[in-house]
């Protein structure tokens, strides 16, 4: 709310302008550096960086990381928990091999104490593999699953790859598609907006209607862009968003989320 | 990261109302330059230390208001003569009448006062520049706002409702 009757207040004289702007124009890409650095330092450096590239193709990656360092370690005890120096020590590996943790992680993590077994191995897992364990490949999963049991931290592995004769995932597909189109009506609309006009009613309530998602990580991120597309959420805010899995079925509400926009989810 | 060009332009486009808020403070003008040049080189220097551009504009506000006061705080130091005539005009003549009143508010009321009304800042984005809270922004722009009706000679808010 600019009050244009007090825009005369100081206004800016020419030659501060001119300068001002001769200083934004000039800056140096990087801050000066107040020692010179000699050609021995460079060479050095560009060794040091050639040994690091070289390490860095032997780094391990998420599910690697897992499967290499943290099932035999997760071997060595009972507990379904780690103590708080395996914790530490498995951050400080993983750290080595460029994989880390966000900041909410790390500080749930700390704040515990102790960790999950299968918490801990899923947040590595999910590095390479993807946020949703339903998105992953089902050999992937299988594996995982697979490596639970292995460790004694599952009692069962409901998720396995086909065998010999078995429906194999694509004809899996096929006959539930089969069955959805032939029990309901594949012509019926999906959007009713009824609910949405019953919404705008409700005193509090800003109803926007968006496109259909199949999954709650897509459903999240659509949400998101949608409320902040319409102005009423901007980067840093902090959301609660509901939904219910599975997606697009009335009457499952059974997820919540509280949400940093402009985070990753 | 902010790129240098996005960088620039940005801080170019806020270039009068950093003056201004500069000259609330300081009321010189070669000391706006140099509270200006200063802040636009150590908002550059920490760029990275900016997490979301939308805070840009506050947060660069945020550091002239510092180095204004870093000013402030040296010129405080040396023993005061009076100012050399500055290139043969004299700001007074050329000042309109807002001007003078609002350069006239105690310190302390006015950069509220002008970050808020002048520069269009919310409440809440002032009371982050000024790290003081909302509450006490609202408090000083209102007795700034009355002052300035006084002086004006228009009614203050209770006098206008007849109380």
């Amino acid at each position: 709310m600019k009050h244009n009757d007090l825009g005369g207040y100081a206004p800016i004289p020419d030659r501060v302008s001119q300068a001002y702007t001769r200083s934004a124009l000039n800056l140096k890409e990087e801050p000066m550096r107040k020692r010179k650095v000699s050609m021995a330092l460079v060479m050095a450096m560009l060794l040091i960086l050639a040994a690091v590239t070289a390490v860095a193709a032997a780094l391990l990656s998420g599910r690697e990381f897992v499967q290499e360092v943290m099932q035999p370690k997760a071997q060595e005890s009972l507990s379904a928990q780690w103590s708080e120096t395996e914790v530490q020590e498995l951050l400080r590996i993983a750290g080595e091999n460029g994989l880390t943790l966000s900041e909410s992680q790390q500080a749930l993590l700390l704040a515990r104490g102790g960790y999950d077994k299968e918490e801990l191995m899923r947040l590595f897992v999910k590095l390479d593999l993807g946020q949703d364990p339903g998105t992953w490949s089902i050999e992937d999963q299988a594996w995982y699953g697979q490596m639970l049991m292995d460790i004694g931290l599952y009692a069962e592995n409901h998720n396995t790859v086909p065998e010999e004769g078995e429906a194999t995932e694509a004809q899996m597909l096929q006959v539930l598609q089969t069955y959805i189109h032939d029990r309901y009506d594949p012509d019926a609309p999906l959007t009713d907006e009824t609910v949405y006009r019953q919404l705008a009613l409700s005193w509090g309530v800003v109803p926007l209607i968006m496109k259909e998602q199949t999954s709650t990580d897509a459903l999240f991120e659509a949400s998101v862009n949608e409320t902040q597309a319409a102005s009423i959420v901007r980067d840093g805010d902090l959301v609660v968003i509901t939904a219910g899995v599975p997606v697009g079925m009335s009457g499952t509400t059974n997820i919540l989320k509280a949400h940093v926009v402009g985070d990753p989810a | 990261m902010m790129n240098k060009e996005t960088f620039a332009n940005r801080a170019i486009a806020m270039r009068q109302g950093q003056y201004r808020i500069a000259w609330s403070i300081l009321q010189n003008e070669a000391d706006c330059l140099d509270a200006m040049q200063e802040a636009l080189a150590k908002a550059w220097a920490a760029r990275a230390s900016l997490r979301d551009e939308a805070y840009f504009s506050t947060w660069l506000v945020r550091i002239l208001i510092n180095e204004c006061k870093t000013i402030l705080r040296k010129k405080s130091r040396h023993v005061l003569v009076a100012d050399p005539p500055q290139d043969g005009f004299t700001t007074d003549d050329a000042m309109p009448e807002i001007q003078r009143l609002v350069d006239d508010l105690p310190p302390i009321l006015r950069l509220p006062f002008v970050l808020h009304h002048i520069e269009g800042y919310s409440i809440k984005e002032t009371a982050r520049m000024l790290s003081t809270t909302s509450s006490a922004v609202k408090n000083r722009v209102l007795r700034a706002r009355n002052t300035l009706k006084a002086e004006l000679g228009y009614a203050t808010g209770k006098e206008a409702r007849g109380l």
